[in-house]
């Protein structure tokens, strides 16, 4: 009997839990379908543009993804399998960076752009944004390129391969896996990224998700339920992305607090 | 293992551009930057030395922005932990229902700061906010409070926020650790007489030590960044109560444009950062041995 008292405890403590955790989201669906219901949603797309900011924010995120993979993939292969002097002092200072809070270089980037001319354009943002998430793919990759064997490179180098063919027709294709953990990853960071969003995009036209909203603060002052339509719109990609890579974003999780 | 600088330099020089150009040397400029006073827009800086330290630290709203960051801090990391591995531990056993409900409580993980900004400043409005009207019809009017507007309270309802945005993350980290763990374990120790509560805090949470040991690593680094959030949520008021450094660092910078004092901060804020990460590297040094 002791046992049963402590199982309904247990459980509608969960139950308590699991709806203080659900309740602002039904909130966040539940006001976006208000008045017009899904009239919100194409007034969202229609009236404000807010198609345009999904585009950009389409445009800087894939191009980050697609530069992460670029730049840190051949890295983890050569950090994982290639002996050089002064590697692990690198690696070190590369780890360094995960740390490192965007706001603190803030105002030196801001120079950086503005110097470059790159104000309200994509590349003020994509650059930064892969020098900010490129070393935590580095070292989800660099683990996982640990763990394929150094023979492979071998016996390429023995059959006539350079270093080169080696990684490009063999380790890069074996890596899938954690090139997908670090879309993914990439991904959220890189759409959900505030603060050089605000800095950079001035423009209108030129404005990501992040920071379009504060406009639409304003213009629907009276319309809440247009707001959150806009709301849930600009979650709409992370979510599918969540949906269909639930898998991997569980590995990616459990590699990188294990790995970090 | 092949040796060959020359080959590794063309595999690493990608990064390292990125790196020296958007990290390396922001970094280094903006302790460059701390020892003048600069608004951020005329050509000409004057040298002040360490003048923007000095002010820093005899300056009330600093310490002020450093506390909160510690309580937020502590109260985060704590409840987070505590409350993904109570969840984990509950939900270990695999079944539709739970896979639902870690569903639920990891999605805030990935929503962005705009969005559960807008969220909750319509949860916590002192007016019409949800939870004044719910308790106002069920007459507890002493307790519909300005959840963000006054001082004393708006921290907590910040750390709330963050609470809710971050424990999927631990959860899920708990819920894979515990799967490696094996549930065998478990049930020995429940036949060896052991209750519920000792099961959990003499075996289950001792056994997860590396994985309370990252989790904390990851949340502190979390938190020393933390910056959207708070300030959409409240840009750092009412009168500097979820003031952080970052969001002061950001309204000194560039709302008044004094850049030389915010690059002092953003430079303490850069030591903090490498500070962790080597006292991180030592004590996960001494776990491996």
């Amino acid at each position: 009997m002791k046992n049963r008292g402590i199982e309904v405890l247990r459980n509608s403590l969960l139950l308590v839990t699991v709806g203080l955790f659900s309740l602002p989201l039904y909130y966040l669906l539940q006001t976006s379908l208000q008045n017009k219901g899904f009239g919100n949603y194409y007034n969202a797309l229609t009236k404000i543009n807010l198609g345009q900011n999904m585009i950009n924010s389409g445009i800087v995120t894939v191009s980050t993804v697609l530069l992460v993979i670029a730049v840190a993939l051949p890295a983890a292969f050569a950090f994982s399998k290639i002996t050089f002097s002064g590697k692990n002092i690198l690696f070190l200072i590369l780890l360094m960076s995960l740390a490192i809070p965007g706001i603190s270089i803030a105002v030196p980037v801001v120079q950086i752009v503005k110097g470059l001319g790159w104000t309200n354009n994509y590349l003020a943002l994509i650059f930064p944004y892969t020098a900010l998430l490129s070393p935590f793919a580095l070292v989800l990759m660099r683990g996982f390129m640990d763990q394929l064997p150094k023979e492979l490179l071998e016996s390429a180098l023995v059959d006539g391969c350079n270093v080169y063919q080696a990684f490009f027709r063999i380790y890069a294709p074996l890596a899938k896996p954690v090139v997908m953990i670090v879309t993914v990853f990439t991904f959220l960071g890189s759409w959900n990224e505030f603060l050089f969003a605000k800095l950079f995009m001035r423009k209108e036209s030129m404005q990501m998700v992040t920071t379009i909203p504060i406009k639409f603060q304003v213009n629907f002052y009276t319309d809440i339920p247009g707001l959150f339509a806009a709301l849930v719109l600009i979650q709409l990609p992370l979510l599918i992305i969540y949906i269909l890579f639930q898998r991997v974003f569980k590995e990616g999780l459990t590699a990188g607090a294990v790995k970090s | 293992m092949h040796k060959n600088r020359y080959t590794a330099f063309v595999f690493v020089a990608p990064i390292l551009i990125f790196f020296f150009v958007f990290l390396l040397y922001p970094l280094l400029y903006t302790f460059h930057i701390s020892f003048y006073e600069w608004n951020g827009i005329d050509p000409i800086k004057k040298f002040i030395g360490f003048d923007n330290y000095k002010s820093m630290f005899y300056d009330p709203l600093f310490y002020q922005s450093l506390r909160n960051f510690l309580v937020l801090c502590v109260l985060v990391i704590t409840i987070q932990m505590l409350l993904g591995f109570l969840l984990a531990y509950i939900m270990r056993r695999n079944s539709k229902l739970f896979t639902v409900f870690k569903t639920i409580i990891f999605i805030p993980v990935i929503l962005t700061a705009i969005v559960v900004s807008n969220i909750f400043n319509n949860i916590l409005a002192f007016n019409d906010g949800l939870i004044n009207t719910i308790l106002r019809n069920i007459g507890l009017d002493q307790l519909a409070m300005s959840w963000t507007a006054n001082p004393n309270i708006a921290l907590f309802s910040v750390i709330a926020v963050v609470i809710w945005m971050g424990t999927g993350f631990s959860m899920s980290v708990y819920v894979s650790a515990m799967t490696s763990l094996s549930l065998e374990v478990i049930e020995a120790s429940r036949i060896d007489g052991a209750n519920r509560v000792q099961t959990i805090t003499r075996v289950v949470w001792p056994m997860l030590r590396d994985t309370h040991f990252s989790l904390t690593i990851i949340s502190v680094i979390s938190a020393l960044k933390i910056f959207d959030i708070v300030y959409l949520l409240t840009r750092g008021g009412p009168m500097h109560s979820t003031e952080m450094l970052s969001t002061y660092m950001f309204t000194r910078t560039f709302d008044s444009y004094e850049q030389g004092f915010g690059s002092a901060i953003g430079s303490f804020l850069i030591v903090l950062a490498v500070v962790i990460t080597i006292i991180q590297m030592r004590l996960s040094r001494n776990i491996q041995n």
